[in-house]
């Protein structure tokens, strides 16, 4: 039985938590330049795959506008400091608001429709999104993209891949604690209930259409906060990069890692970024390799990497007491 | 020019419905909304390209290996492999498994054709048709004219094929019940592998008539699946006679936008179209309203 409501005391899960939350500080000592730069690729795969997981796995709402809010929010950031000369701190979030004030108006029309018409709808906002990052040139540079310089926080230049790091870091420890805090709240238990069925979660006064638009809200807050720190890993953007590829390339880290669970989205960020880094140069091979990894998991382990190791019952009751 | 526009809409509009015929017949007995539609069309489009160009065969036999051979091998093989095992598993599930494929076909036509952009010489080589209308003079080429027959004649042959033959009232039984088709002794398993069968050698035979008003390129089937989808609502989900209006209609609209807003106009106006459906009428022109009882 979860532990609801009152705090579960420090077990030897949460012990080897904070372990792993202190080592992953000391990780750039041990890197190279390049293992570097995908371990900062990982951290916003992990983003991305929190915010797709609270839509999709916790929520029930099968959409595929995710790419597209992810762009949003990497040109957001991006043209913000290029054009307008705003400090990163500060365009990080406003990215993030930006995608997140898409998303609310996306949400409104996706609120009457079920299935695989939210589907198609949240598909072809993804292909008009890429449209308008192509055709918009005058703003958005057009289909050649363009190059980011490096950001500075507080006069600090943030040029090497390792102080990107630890913005990556802060912030995606940041969000993994707003997500944990949001689903072991009423909120999150509102959205599993919508998801597991909307009528018995109307006959417990649920209100449907708040808790869906919040639902998308902080979805696409977490997509664009997660193209902001893209933007600085990466270094340079083009519209190609949030194509169709990088929906599947998400469903593929929430799958993997097993629909609603937390632990399970960052695990699946984890396998699944490595692989296209050292496949980088074979674009045939990584999509081969995606589409039978995400049909392999959807035959043999339906509940991804977390519903696997929850068949052990040490991590099952580890996994649950730190509400994950 | 409205009248030159319309002529060239009707033969975009035509592979528009039959991508929304694909989509349709597989959805109708499956609920599984197809988002490989555009891969297989691109897939068939590059074999027809092997067969006609690098194999050098007659136009007909690359046709039939294609359209046939080929496509009916491959909707057995995506059954077999991909929908069987998860049929009990849920649509979303399926769905998914839909773009697992899609990306997978795109890996493997990308491993074996290369990433370039290809053309393939029309095999049409009869003379454009002209005629005047008053004082307008209008041209059909022989690509379109060649593409909106041939569109018609699948079009009928699969009407036939669905009221008229045994096999396809199995499918539309099926479609319809079925825990009644099993129970009257239909071969439920044996439908869903002829439905996806069926879908496949729709969706080819499109990809195979685009090559002559298209170019040949990877990324060539996601636009047109967009499209397609586009059709599917607009003349209501899984409505056969709505898709075929609305694949045609969804062309004309097209070229429309094409020809007096400017061309970049061409590629969103399936998402307006979309968008606006959705919004205003989500049954679509010829689609009834669902009511999902509790």
């Amino acid at each position: 039985m979860r532990n609801f409501g009152n705090r579960p005391r420090m077990s030897l899960g949460a012990g080897a938590g904070w372990i792993v939350i202190l080592a992953l500080f000391f990780i750039p000592l041990a890197t190279n330049r390049y293992v570097q730069y995908s371990i900062n690729l990982t951290l916003v795969y992990m983003v991305l795959a929190l915010g797709l997981n609270l839509l999709f796995g916790y929520t029930g709402q099968f959409a595929f506008a995710n790419a597209a809010f992810f762009g949003i929010g990497a040109y957001a950031c991006s043209l913000l400091t290029v054009r307008l000369g705003i400090p990163f701190w500060f365009s990080l979030p406003l990215g993030g608001i930006a995608a997140m004030f898409i998303g609310c108006i996306i949400s409104v029309p996706a609120l009457r429709l079920a299935r695989f018409y939210l589907a198609i709808m949240t598909m072809a906002l993804g292909e008009a999104i890429q449209w308008v990052l192509i055709h918009w040139d005058r703003v958005t540079f057009g289909p050649s993209g363009f190059q980011i310089p490096p950001p500075s926080i507080g006069g600090l230049l943030l040029s090497s891949d390792r102080s990107v790091y630890y913005v990556n870091l802060l912030v995606t420890l940041f969000i993994f604690w707003m997500a944990r805090n949001i689903l072991g709240s009423r909120i999150g238990r509102a959205f599993v209930a919508i998801r597991d069925s909307e009528v018995a979660a109307q006959c417990m006064a649920i209100p449907l259409t708040r808790y869906k638009i919040l639902a998308y809200a902080i979805s696409s807050f977490y997509a664009g906060i997660a193209g902001g720190l893209y933007a600085i890993t990466v270094g340079y953007l083009t519209p190609e990069n949030f194509g169709i590829i990088q929906v599947t390339l998400h469903f593929c880290m929430v799958m993997v890692g097993g629909l609603g669970s937390m632990i399970g989205s960052v695990a699946g960020a984890l396998v699944l970024t490595s692989l296209p880094e050292i496949l980088r140069d074979y674009q045939a091979y990584q999509e081969i390799i995606y589409g039978f990894i995400l049909l392999f998991i959807l035959i043999f382990m339906p509940r991804g990497i977390s519903g696997a190791l929850k068949r052990f019952r040490w991590f099952r009751e580890e996994i649950e007491k730190l509400t994950l | 020019m409205f009248f030159q526009l319309l002529v060239g809409g009707l033969a975009n509009g035509s592979i528009y419905a039959l991508v929304a015929l694909g989509i349709t017949v597989v959805f109708k007995a499956t609920e599984v909304a197809n988002f490989a539609a555009g891969e297989l069309l691109m897939l068939g489009a590059f074999v027809l390209y092997n067969c006609f160009v690098l194999w050098k065969l007659p136009y007909l036999a690359s046709f039939v290996i294609t359209a046939f051979f080929f496509a009916i091998l491959l909707g057995l093989i995506m059954e077999r492999l991909a929908f069987r095992p998860l049929a009990s598993y849920g649509h979303l599930i399926q769905v998914m498994a839909t773009l697992a494929l899609s990306v997978t076909f795109k890996g493997i036509a990308r491993l074996v054709w290369g990433s370039d952009i290809l053309n393939v010489p029309s095999p049409f080589d009869f003379k454009p048709v002209e005629f005047s209308l008053g004082s307008l003079k209008i041209v059909i080429s022989s690509d379109n004219i060649a593409i909106v027959l041939v569109c018609l004649v699948m079009m009928t042959f699969f009407f036939f094929f669905f009221q008229k033959t045994k096999r396809g009232k199995m499918m539309r039984a099926t479609s319809e019940n079925m825990l009644g088709a099993m129970l009257v002794g239909i071969n439920v398993r044996r439908v869903f592998a002829t439905i996806w069968a069926t879908g496949t050698v729709i969706l080819v035979i499109a990809g195979v008539l685009f090559v002559p008003i298209s170019t040949l390129y990877i990324e060539m089937g996601g636009k047109v699946m967009i499209k397609g989808f586009a059709a599917c609502i607009l003349g209501g989900f899984g409505n056969l006679p709505g898709a075929l209006l609305g694949g045609i209609l969804m062309g004309i609209i097209e070229t429309l936008f094409g020809g007096y807003v400017t061309t970049a106009m061409m590629d969103i106006s399936s998402m307006i179209v979309i968008a606006l459906v959705l919004i205003i009428k989500p049954q679509g022109l010829f689609g009834s309203r669902v009511v999902i009882k509790v």
